[in-house]
């Protein structure tokens, strides 16, 4: 391990005042937050045209959640289209924010966004296609096989850095590239924060001074799930797998609560729950 | 017939008639200030009998409900607000949406124009630009004299102060208490139109490649009739006529207007 990955380890080691139990209140705040994000992501993918691009898309998706009463965000929205999915040719941190890329009727589409509600940040990911996507299709069942497992690896004596590694095994075992490694700081998640200041619309490029201050203030590692990450579990996580097929990438992205011994989605009105059901 | 429905939180009325027949194209007609969809009454008469013809009021105006959210009277959240109208009269999405804009409607028309790409059947504006074809004249001193207004809505409170208090501005043939109350819930649009401009100054719009026409009344004491040189990077295909007609095109000169639209959306559709 290099000397940053050693150091990184033993940050995550830290107890930040992330580490507790959510209480109900906590709970309900952050589900408001996550269905009203998923609500914007929905209503837009049904407005989604051939020939949007993606700043165009994440500016309206920026604007529905204004529209709902959102002033700041844990970050804006992203937008990606077609290989940009699986981050192709992403070298830098500017390559991830949303392009004057045009949306191609067989593209896939990730609309991920993350607003502060009401003072609780939700942080979702959808993955979607104009139109009717086999490949995808299958992608997105091996996300939920991810979904069904990843709160029993919570629950198991694995360690963060342990559930970050059996995730990118199995990513790789199912003949997907692991696209969340070229994440910053390569994560699996990151824990989610009640924000206080939420009428303040802070600056988002695009991530918000708040989601900085959060980060930063709670000493970083312990808050982002890295393959460095030996810390607690317990507490309010963002789950973000997201695997890449041949020229494209898929993802989800909800919030798993973690208390003491056991594990759960926060909600089961996600939509790509929903519509495996379908 | 009018319908009232919650739009994205806001109640939001609109005039929808014409044939029950599914696959007849959409029609979605925005007014403009100081106005309301009744000004294109004879629009509706004309073409609802073979289209689906639809005139939303717009956000704070008549049936739809104003706010204090400044952010909803936004190029983007009250096109978030048309295409959730369209989606309620046509849940499938796929009608033909042909979209006519008059005055800052137009602004409104150009930019949903933009967002639905294949699904737009053709763009008409009347007597109004795209937001980054008025943005485009700030040099054009004529048309600065024209619009100095615009210049004092963005006032804080003045503007206010002075529409509800028309009495005290000097005495003017046109400009009355009547006016000035119209004028009152359109500030809201006029103060994001012009934050929007450095935006789309610095992302200037992609050409529509659907069919556009644009109409212009040429004794307009609001805006100057527009050059195909003006309008040429905004669309690949658009026609302009010049008539001898005011600012309110459709009413000064409906019959004719009636007549250019049909034969514009006969073209259209029989391509």
């Amino acid at each position: 391990m290099t000397l940053a990955g050693r150091l990184a380890t033993k940050l995550s080691r830290i107890t930040s005042s992330s580490v507790h139990v959510p209480l109900a209140e906590e709970r309900e705040g952050f589900r408001r937050a996550q269905r009203l994000a998923y609500q914007c992501a929905l209503g837009i993918s049904k407005e989604l045209k051939e020939g949007w691009t993606e700043r165009e898309t994440a500016t309206l998706m920026d604007t529905f959640l204004m529209d709902h009463g959102v002033r700041t965000f844990f970050h804006k929205s992203f937008a990606w289209f077609g290989d940009r999915t699986r981050f192709s040719g992403f070298t830098k941190y500017a390559h991830f924010m949303p392009s004057t890329t045009r949306l191609k009727e067989d593209d896939v589409i990730i609309l991920d966004t993350a607003p502060v509600f009401e003072q609780y940040a939700g942080d979702i990911g959808y993955t979607t296609s104009l139109k009717p996507n086999p490949a995808l299709d299958i992608a997105k069942e091996r996300l939920l096989k991810f979904r069904r497992d990843i709160p029993g690896f919570f629950e198991s004596e694995m360690t963060p850095s342990q559930i970050w590694a059996r995730v990118d095994q199995e990513l790789k075992e199912s003949g997907y590239d692991n696209i969340h490694s070229m994440y910053p700081f390569a994560v699996l998640g990151h824990r989610m924060h009640r924000m206080p200041l939420s009428n303040l619309p802070g600056i988002a490029i695009p991530f918000s001074l708040h989601s900085y201050w959060a980060l930063l203030s709670r000493g970083l590692f312990p808050e982002l799930l890295s393959p460095d990450h030996e810390g607690e579990k317990i507490g309010v996580w963002a789950i973000e797998p997201h695997l890449g097929g041949a020229g494209f990438g898929a993802k989800f992205e909800e919030i798993l609560v973690v208390e003491k011994d056991r594990c759960y989605w926060l909600d089961d009105q996600v939509p790509h729950l929903m519509e495996s059901h379908l | 017939m009018i319908q009232t429905k919650p739009i994205r939180g806001l109640s939001t009325g609109w005039i929808q008639q014409g044939p029950a027949d599914a696959s007849v194209p959409i029609l979605l007609f925005l007014h403009g200030c100081p106005d309301s969809p009744e000004i294109w009454n004879a629009q509706i008469e004309h073409f609802s009998k073979d289209f689906l013809v639809i005139a939303p009021y717009l956000r704070g105006i008549g049936l739809s409900q104003p706010t204090d959210d400044l952010r909803r009277y936004g190029l983007e959240a009250m096109a978030l607000d048309n295409l959730e109208i369209l989606r309620e009269v046509d849940p499938t999405g796929l009608r033909k949406v042909f979209v006519i804009g008059h005055d800052i409607g137009a602004i409104h028309a150009w930019h949903i124009a933009s967002l639905l790409k294949k699904r737009l059947g053709g763009l008409i504006a009347m007597n109004g630009p795209s937001l980054y074809q008025m943005a485009k004249r700030v040099t054009n001193l004529r048309q600065l004299k024209k619009s100095w207004y615009i210049g004092l809505f963005q006032l804080p409170v003045i503007p206010e102060f002075l529409l509800k208090n028309a009495s005290l501005l000097p005495r003017n043939r046109v400009f009355n208490q009547k006016i000035a109350d119209k004028l009152l819930p359109f500030l809201g649009q006029y103060r994001q139109a012009v934050r929007s401009i450095p935006k789309i100054l610095m992302n200037p719009p992609k050409a529509i490649k659907s069919p556009v026409l644009v109409l212009w009344g040429k004794n307009d004491p609001f805006l100057e009739v527009p050059s195909a040189e003006e309008l040429r990077p905004l669309a690949s295909n658009c026609t302009i006529r010049v008539l001898d007609a005011g600012h309110w095109v459709q009413t000064d000169a409906a019959v004719k207007i009636n007549e250019l639209v049909s034969s514009f959306l006969s073209d259209k559709l029989s391509v």
